[in-house]
């Protein structure tokens, strides 16, 4: 499934998204990393269909898209349940099949106690855990990610991790995975795209040779030191440091 | 299992919470029960010092009370008052409502509207009231008018503000889920406007009850604020205050009924 083709995107004059290209296969999970700002934001809002790219093509428009947003943006005046429902409402579902199904979802994501809890009365953790099931409720064939684990305990975001691994291989869905956290790129993608700074292009491709039960944490670990020593991939995590020098000292 | 074990494994934590809560709450009613006795009690000893012009005891309005309500004169004139808060609230509702939805979403609107907007605040009702009874002479209109203008202002600021603090986060959220026309108006755009604007209601209607009460004491034949007017003429004190305790009463179920509506329809606000 060719989704991106030859995209190009502006802001105002600043030239974003420079001839990118992207291809996905069903089950698979695509990891996007690269420097902060350079615009895999961006290109998420594109494969939404939020923007639409100055030229090039996005094939997603007949593409039952879902997109867990890294703040968990959800309805204050809506119980989790309600929440997980809202992708729902404009389906063929009666109101009663709305709440069964929202309901068996939050037992599946961990939140079986918390389903009647409005969004102020709820941890960050749980948050993200009902954005994600609002989002499988529509029951996707694309799955965007906008680094949908940044802020949750080591604990929770394993969990989560492998909940959306499981999710995607079950469904034979196709995940967007953009992040921050090259562990978790590894642990979680089957392709791992890098792009460079602003303009962005994808500078590096890299496919992940075991699958995704057999990522122990020696081979993350041993992957994570091998992918680190690659030069696109450093300077997409090194940047930040790089431009703070009183930080310089720090890097061995 | 000792009676006493078995009466600690009944309280359950949740169950100490609630019977905290209850404790906390019957003393802060027992509190301001008490201070509101303690008034009473100054009050009566300050009637028996003076005339009962100057200061009627607690007795007497409850007196002048009791008449009000056999003679039929009460209801007649919380009708009138009703009317003119009504009318005059759903007028302020109306045109504020629509220039405040029209500021929110176009910013030249809202700078168009915004000095005089900031003027209507400014101004005190009861120059209103001077300038409705020359132009209404004596009458409904006069409350009316002066109600409106006076919420009007604090309606459009309100709507206004619910507009524009529409979360476009929320709204891009509706686009993935294909939210669009009836479900998104429900789902989106009802929930906010009224989580926006019932707080607004609630203080613009305790507002709307004493701006009408003072216009018709001056200037409208009817309603409460007319009779506290008839009483002062006839240097009937008792009545004077038996209607200042039936508007006090007025305002205060009118809070109570719309935050009871609030916390109805907004259970997530707690």
């Amino acid at each position: 499934m060719q989704l991106l083709d030859r995209i190009y995107h502006q802001y105002g004059p600043r030239l974003i998204l420079d001839d990118v290209s992207l291809a996905v296969g069903p089950g698979e999970i695509v990891g996007l990393i690269g420097p902060s700002g350079c615009g895999k934001t961006t290109l998420l809002n594109l494969l939404a269909g939020l923007l639409s790219p100055d030229a090039g093509k996005v094939n997603t428009a007949r593409v039952r898209t879902a997109y867990v947003f890294q703040e968990s943006r959800l309805f204050p005046w809506y119980t989790a349940a309600e929440n997980i429902a809202l992708g729902l409402k404009t389906k063929q579902v009666t109101p009663l099949q709305r709440l069964q199904l929202a309901c068996a979802l939050a037992e599946a994501v961990g939140l079986a106690e918390a389903a009647q809890l409005y969004p102020p009365q709820l941890s960050g953790g749980m948050k993200q855990r009902v954005n994600l099931a609002r989002a499988f409720a529509v029951n996707p064939q694309l799955l965007l990610l906008d680094e949908p684990f940044n802020s949750l305990d080591i604990g929770t975001r394993k969990q989560l991790q492998q909940l959306v691994i499981s999710w995607v291989q079950q469904h034979q869905a196709t995940a967007i995975l953009v992040t921050h956290d090259l562990a978790e790129a590894v642990v979680m993608s089957d392709f791992l795209l890098a792009l460079s700074r602003s303009p962005a292009r994808i500078v590096y491709r890299w496919r992940n040779e075991r699958s995704p039960h057999e990522r122990d944490p020696a081979y993350v670990y041993r992957t994570l030191s091998q992918l680190q020593t690659v030069p696109e991939i450093a300077a997409s995590f090194s940047l930040e440091i790089a431009n703070l020098p009183h930080l310089r000292s720090f890097i061995p | 299992m000792s009676p006493k074990e078995d009466a600690a494994a009944n309280s359950t934590p949740l169950g100490r919470t609630v019977e905290s809560v209850w404790r906390i709450r019957a003393k802060s009613v027992l509190l301001g029960l008490g201070f509101l006795a303690l008034l009473a009690l100054i009050w009566q000893w300050g009637s028996w010092q003076y005339t009962s012009i100057i200061l009627p005891s607690p007795g007497e309005v409850g007196q002048a009370l009791r008449s009000l309500i056999l003679q039929g004169r009460l209801w007649v004139a919380i009708a009138a008052t009703t009317f003119h808060v009504l009318a005059g609230f759903g007028l302020a509702f109306a045109i504020g409502g629509l220039l405040g939805l029209a500021a929110g979403s176009q910013p030249w609107v809202q700078q168009a509207l915004a000095p005089a907007t900031t003027a209507l605040l400014g101004t005190p009702p009861i120059a209103w009231l001077v300038l409705t009874m020359v132009w209404f002479g004596l009458g409904n209109a006069n409350s009316i008018f002066t109600v409106a203008v006076t919420i009007g202002p604090v309606v459009f600021a309100g709507v206004a503000d619910a507009v524009i603090t529409l979360d476009p986060k929320l709204l891009e959220v509706a686009q993935i889920y294909q939210l669009r026309g009836w479900p998104l108006f429900q789902a989106l755009y009802w929930p906010h406007l009224v989580s926006r604007l019932l707080p607004v209601l609630v203080a613009g209607l305790g507002l709307s009850w004493r701006v009408s009460v003072m216009s018709e004491v001056l200037a409208t034949p009817t309603g409460i604020g007319a009779e506290l007017n008839t009483a002062r003429a006839n240097l009937d004190t008792a009545e004077v205050m038996a209607w200042i305790v039936i508007t006090i009463l007025l305002v205060l179920t009118s809070d109570t009924l719309l935050r009871r509506l609030q916390r109805q329809l907004l259970p997530w606000r707690g």
